[in-house]
């Protein structure tokens, strides 16, 4: 079994308008998947179907090995958190544990006490769900995914609301559970730079599309710290950069270059440059924020 | 699906709204005998007005359902002005007039929604091979609840009727009561099964409640005779009377001296609305996505 959750060509249409279209992912055991796309880009619709909770318009996904129906059936190994967390607002937060796991038939001691405690609810007692915070309900919503020790996790947006500390203590969370007990976990959120801090992997989807699928590697690659040097001659310039022994740049159009390796020789690159005959229009050290990155393959800033 | 029934009567009985409908179901009773007590005591009053109860009920039973009156009413016996009041008959008296029942939709409309309002069936419903299970778990739920009602409705008219009326209160056939009790049940069961179809259907508690409401308070009466009429041209041969095949014109027949045609025909009523109903609901749940 090569991917834990792959799909294929997953669609999903109300009337005219494609929510999902035709969207392909793949995710391994262990991963951190993050789902990057703006509000309405069809995150939400794309995780309901993987969870079971929307049926498919056209495409199907394997899970676990499984396919269509089968796949359906070890949906019971998937916990979810979609949208807003579902709470009885009237009940406490073990209350609100103990109906899933009464419902998930999950007889375990202390799995109650667990969870409120890998969440930090655990000093909540007698409190009602009514009267916690955004992140608190936040917090619930995550423990109630995590009940029954699922191998996969869907958290939609499961930082929406909560303030810094809360994210962090989330993410410290979810990083710790994926390392403990190797859970996956498919995380979607419309803020690139938190998800940076935790996933392993992404995909970014725009308007129910999915534009790319790359692994935390690739993303920081094409984010990284550059030297952007413009000049009227490139062919003379790769010359005089090999000659520096400067291997990790590469040329982007007639008069660009990007440089990765020994960000604060600018000036001496100048200067080789300048003895050799080419001028330097402009240099520049360059860092693409993980936002440009997303902004400049989603469309740009008008899209968001 | 046991899981799932265990998971229903948990959230049930952790619920205000059941605990809240248990105590209106034994103020109810209190309050219907105390109606009852003072419709007694005013036809002894006055013999005259005891006298047009008696030709009401009368006419009443000559017309069976032809003519009904919008809202809830119970009428009383004016033989029990003096004589002894079976505990059968005022069982039957109070459970007909749908009082038990207007406690079933409002408690069936509240906990059918519940778990789609606040969104808790979204961390159920995907991890299970059958959503349409969730349907049958909580009418289970509403089963216990409503046994519930009808006995502690039963226990509160009689144990009221008592400390009104003293030895005055006899006990006939306790299999009539059971009787009685078993297939109101089942209408009932009907009625809880119809209002958690159209919750379901409607995402909504409010559009149920009413309209379960307005059934039992007879608003709908202009529709059906409407229907009956329509029928009527159609088939003049046939005595066709649509308060005989809807919930609560059975419950306000199958009384404990209806006759065996009319016991029969409200046991048949009651299954096939809380089939079809149950189908339905589970069809729709399942079919459609969840929200």
């Amino acid at each position: 079994m090569e991917y834990l959750l792959s799909t294929n060509g997953l669609t999903k249409q109300y009337g005219r308008h494609k929510a999902v279209n035709s969207v392909n992912i793949h995710i391994r055991q262990g991963d951190i998947y993050g789902l990057i796309g703006r509000n309405g880009a069809g995150k939400t619709t794309l995780l309901k179907m993987i969870s079971g909770l929307a049926t498919p318009t056209e495409g199907d996904f394997t899970l676990f090995g499984k396919k269509e129906k089968d796949a359906y059936r070890c949906l019971s190994r998937v916990g979810t958190l979609i949208e807003s967390p579902g709470v009885y607002p009237n009940m406490t937060a073990a209350d609100n544990l103990k109906i899933k796991c009464l419902a998930m038939g999950v007889r375990r001691k202390n799995e109650i006490e667990e969870l409120l405690e890998i969440v930090g609810l655990s000093s909540t007692g007698k409190k009602k769900v009514k009267n916690f915070s955004m992140g608190m309900k936040q917090r619930l919503g995550i423990a109630l995914a995590l009940v029954g020790n699922p191998d996969l996790v869907i958290l939609d947006e499961p930082i929406n609301g909560l303030d810094p500390q809360g994210i962090a203590e989330v993410r410290d969370t979810l990083f710790r559970l994926n390392r403990e007990r190797n859970i996956t976990f498919i995380i979607s959120s419309h803020i690139l730079e938190e998800l940076s801090k935790i996933a392993t992997h992404y995909g970014i989807i725009h308007d129910g599309v999915l534009l790319q699928e790359l692994t935390r590697e690739e993303l920081l690659a094409r984010c990284s710290e550059r030297i952007e040097l413009k000049t009227d001659d490139t062919r003379k310039s790769c010359t005089v950069l090999d000659e520096m022994g400067i291997r990790k740049y590469k040329v982007i159009d007639a008069d660009t270059i990007h440089i990765f390796e020994r960000l604060n020789d600018s000036g001496e690159i100048t200067m080789k440059l300048a003895e050799k005959g080419i001028r330097t229009m402009g240099i520049t050290v360059k860092n693409e924020a993980l936002e440009d990155y997303y902004l400049n393959l989603t469309g740009g800033a008008d899209n968001v | 699906m046991f899981n799932l029934i265990k998971m229903d009567l948990y959230r049930m009985f952790h619920s205000v709204s059941t605990w809240v409908i248990l105590l209106l179901t034994v103020g109810v009773a209190v309050f219907c005998i105390a109606a009852t007590n003072i419709d007694i005591e005013l036809m002894a009053e006055d013999p005259q007005y005891a006298e047009e109860m008696l030709d009401e009920t009368e006419e009443e039973e000559a017309a069976a359902s032809q003519e009904l009156q919008l809202g809830i009413s119970a009428e009383s016996d004016p033989h029990w002005i003096y004589g002894d009041i079976d505990a059968g008959d005022l069982l039957s008296i109070e459970i007909k007039s749908g009082i038990v029942t207007l406690l079933v939709v409002i408690f069936a409309a509240i906990f059918a929604n519940a778990a789609q309002k606040n969104g808790y069936i979204k961390n159920v419903a995907g991890q299970l091979p059958d959503r349409g299970m969730l349907v049958l778990s909580q009418l289970a739920a509403m089963a216990v609840q409503i046994l519930l009602m009808i006995l502690i409705f039963a226990a509160v008219v009689v144990a009221s009727g008592m400390i009104f009326w003293g030895d005055r209160v006899s006990f006939g056939s306790v299999s009539d009561i059971l009787r009685l009790l078993g297939i109101q049940y089942l209408l009932n069961m009907g009625f809880a099964a119809l209002i958690l179809f159209l919750t379901i259907l409607t995402k909504s508690s409010a559009f149920s409640m009413t309209a379960g409401i307005f059934m039992i308070l007879r608003v709908l009466t202009p529709v059906y005779s409407i229907i009956n009429r329509a029928v009527g041209q159609i088939s003049s041969s046939w005595k066709f009377d649509i308060n005989s095949y809807v919930l609560e014109g059975n419950i306000n027949m199958a009384g404990i001296d209806a006759s065996a045609e009319i016991l029969i025909r409200a046991v048949v009523v009651g299954a096939v609305f809380l089939i079809l109903s149950t189908v339905f609901a589970m069809l729709i749940l399942k079919k459609r996505d969840v929200r």
